[in-house]
């Protein structure tokens, strides 16, 4: 429950029901409640296909997962997984929920620091908790929504340690960027902006030796959420996706014991070639993209307000805005460059630092709008577009984005192991795999099948695999090549493909 | 200035937003895993049962790894023949009949949800006549008469 902070001695406490329901944060319960009742009416019902289901089983289960190794989702998600609701899958789906609503409370706690009043926190963190993106990402399992809540709470630790610069609080703010970094690298992007604003705004208490051995000491102890992985790598994880098959299908997990290995995996360099993946002009082009999947995400109607806050802050609140402003670019350009196929997906940042601006924007129009206490009639219906904005993004991102009723990657995975014969090998993509190892390891079923996916294993080792297991055990595949259609009779098996000799006339 | 006034400014910077709509669409995307499955997966492959036959001849044109689900095209020698669905395997199998259609070398495309895939056949007179395989209910696409296409051998040049 959140309780508001008020002034009253420590001796007095509430002696009825009244008074104690005078202490609840009307606002915080909503900013949290609202959210999570909306993600859990449309919550995916079970297991999620690719990532989410790679990541389910690799918390679930203790395993290990790739690049960048998401320690603290591992370890969150481990305990998370014991709820007592639901399947695991669904249990991991409520923790992204869990995250899209504590990113809402938490920006809402921001913008009040800022001064921004209830209906303008509505007006802009409605549209960032209905955004499609924040909001599907907000029902599957998926490390972003627990990413945005550490970056809020990020902003509201740099927010504290304005109002009072003591090295505690710096080195509060420290330890958890140093969670956060533990959680997703991408934290590393808000570095320069946290700098920018510890400095600027206390330079002579940032600067002192107390402030920084806090800040040292708050950042390790942050970071070493990273010994998980090399501690849970000596228990030989069933569940391991670090490291790679050969061509006898052996798997030889990279040694996490080893710092330059460790560092390997947590700095993501098997993704170095995505990363600044275009030309100069492709680059512009995937920007524009960016550019109309920020409209669509604040549903038009936050553009403006978003823009009205940025020079606002900047503005009137020099620091913050800079900061900020540092945060949406390196998040946005880092993106932009980034040469994947599900980049859409991680542009939550700057969302909520767009929401943060729009939040900002609207308050400054319903202050303009009500000055010297005129326009009561003028400020309702300003409002009433606020609300209306939301309940109409609301409205038609629905049928788009909720997952209530999306049993596909369970049926997918079931259909799976229904097709393939006792003892199968079954090599895929994210789409085929992640899935027959969740039912595997969380629901124990079929263990006769060894499940490898094809990320972890060359193409030449694959296509010695497939000759070497043919005459011993039934072949399965997800996606054939070109190659293997030549040398091998592909049949339709469900979901997926049989391999078999070609027979020769 | 009046209080109507700031909340038609107010109302305008709201708004604004909305005179774009025409150009840049509100959300129309179904979020599904579906958008990014084959992120890694394999390119789009097209297979045609026999390289060469008779006129008259049927073939059996199979499609892998297009994306799921997708509405997609199939061509001859660049002309539109027809349209097909991938199926949730993101394969689909169409055959073609070669009874209108001309002797010579013929290059069938299929393209759907931006994906591309071409293979290739040739009519020879006097080859053998391919019969129709499978299912008597698959897609089957004619090929009229005019497209036949030649190989074109270019001289090898060597310094």
């Amino acid at each position: 429950m959140v309780i508001r902070h008020t002034a009253q001695p420590s001796h007095a406490r509430p002696h009825s029901l009244q008074q104690l329901l005078g202490m609840v944060d009307v606002r915080s319960v909503a900013a949290f409640v609202g959210p999570m009742a909306l993600y859990t009416l449309t919550l995916a019902p079970t297991i999620y296909n690719l990532d989410s289901a790679e990541l389910t089983t690799a918390a679930a289960t203790g395993g290990l997962t790739r690049a960048t190794g998401y320690p603290v989702y591992l370890m969150l998600g481990w305990l998370w997984a014991q709820l007592p609701v639901g399947d695991v899958g669904y249990r991991m789906n409520l923790l992204s929920a869990v995250g899209g609503a504590t990113t809402v409370l938490l920006a809402d706690r921001v913008l009040r620091r800022l001064g921004v009043g209830p209906w303008a926190a509505f007006g802009a963190l409605g549209l960032l908790a209905t955004a499609p993106f924040f909001w599907a990402l907000s029902l599957i399992a998926e490390v972003y929504t627990l990413h945005t809540a550490l970056m809020a709470g990020i902003i509201l630790l740099l927010l504290r340690w304005r109002e009072q610069p003591i090295p505690r609080r710096l080195g509060l703010l420290a330890l958890v960027g140093g969670v956060s970094m533990g959680h997703h690298l991408a934290t590393a992007l808000l570095v320069p902006a946290c700098l920018v604003f510890v400095v600027g705004t206390a330079p002579r208490r940032a600067l002192a030796p107390r402030s920084i051995g806090a800040a040292v000491a708050g950042g390790l102890l942050g970071l070493s959420v990273y010994l998980y992985l090399p501690l849970r790598s000596l228990g030989q994880p069933a569940f391991n996706y670090v490291g790679m098959y050969d061509a006898a299908g052996v798997f030889s997990p990279v040694n996490l014991l080893q710092p330059q290995q460790l560092w390997w995996l947590i700095t993501g360099r098997s993704f170095a070639e995505q990363m600044l993946g275009y030309s100069p002009a492709g680059w512009l082009r995937e920007a524009g993209a960016y550019g109309a999947q920020l409209f669509r995400s604040f549903f038009a109607v936050g553009v403006g307000p978003g823009l009205l806050g940025v020079a606002a802050l900047l503005r009137r609140d020099r620091w913050l805005g800079l900061a900020l402003a540092l945060m949406f670019l390196a998040n946005a350009c880092f993106y932009i460059g980034y040469r994947v196929v599900d980049k859409n997906t991680m542009y939550l940042p700057t969302y909520l630092v767009w929401a943060l601006w729009a939040g900002v924007g609207y308050q400054q129009l319903l202050t303009w709008v009500s000055r010297d206490n005129g326009g009561q009639a003028e400020l309702r219906l300003l409002r009433g577009v606020l609300t209306v904005a939301v309940v109409a993004a609301l409205g038609w991102n629905w049928h788009l984005v909720s997952r209530a009723n999306d049993w596909s990657a369970r049926e997918r995975g079931e259909a799976v192991l229904e097709v393939v014969a006792p003892g199968g090998l079954v090599l895929g993509y994210w789409e085929t795999v992640p899935l027959v190892e969740y039912l595997q390891l969380v629901e124990s079923r079929r263990p006769d099948i060894t499940a490898i996916n094809r990320f972890l294993i060359r193409p030449e080792d694959l296509e010695r695999l497939i000759a070497r297991e043919l005459h011993r055990r039934p072949v399965y595949i997800d996606a054939p090549t070109a190659e293997l259609l030549d040398d091998y009779r592909i049949d339709p098996a469900g979901p997926i493909y049989r391999v078999l000799p070609r027979a020769h006339p | 200035m009046q209080t109507w006034k700031r909340l038609i400014v107010a109302l305008t910077i709201v708004l604004s937003g909305l005179l774009l709509v025409p150009f840049v669409a509100l959300p129309h995307e179904t979020f599904s895993w579906r958008l990014f499955a084959g992120a890694y997966g394999s390119a789009p492959v097209l297979t045609v049962n026999y390289p060469d036959g008779a006129p008259g001849s049927f073939f059996t044109i199979t499609g892998y790894n297009f994306p799921a689900g997708q509405p997609g095209t199939i061509a001859a020698n660049g002309v539109t023949l027809g349209s097909v669905n991938v199926g949730d395997t993101g394969s689909f199998v169409v055959i073609i009949s070669t009874g209108d259609a001309d002797v010579g070398v013929y290059r069938i495309t299929a393209s759907a949800g931006g994906g591309s895939a071409s293979t290739r056949f040739e009519l020879i007179a006097g080859a053998a006549e391919r019969s129709r395989e499978g299912d008597e209910t698959l897609l089957t696409f004619s090929l009229p008469a005019g497209l036949a296409g030649q190989d074109l051998y270019l001289p090898l040049l060597k310094r």
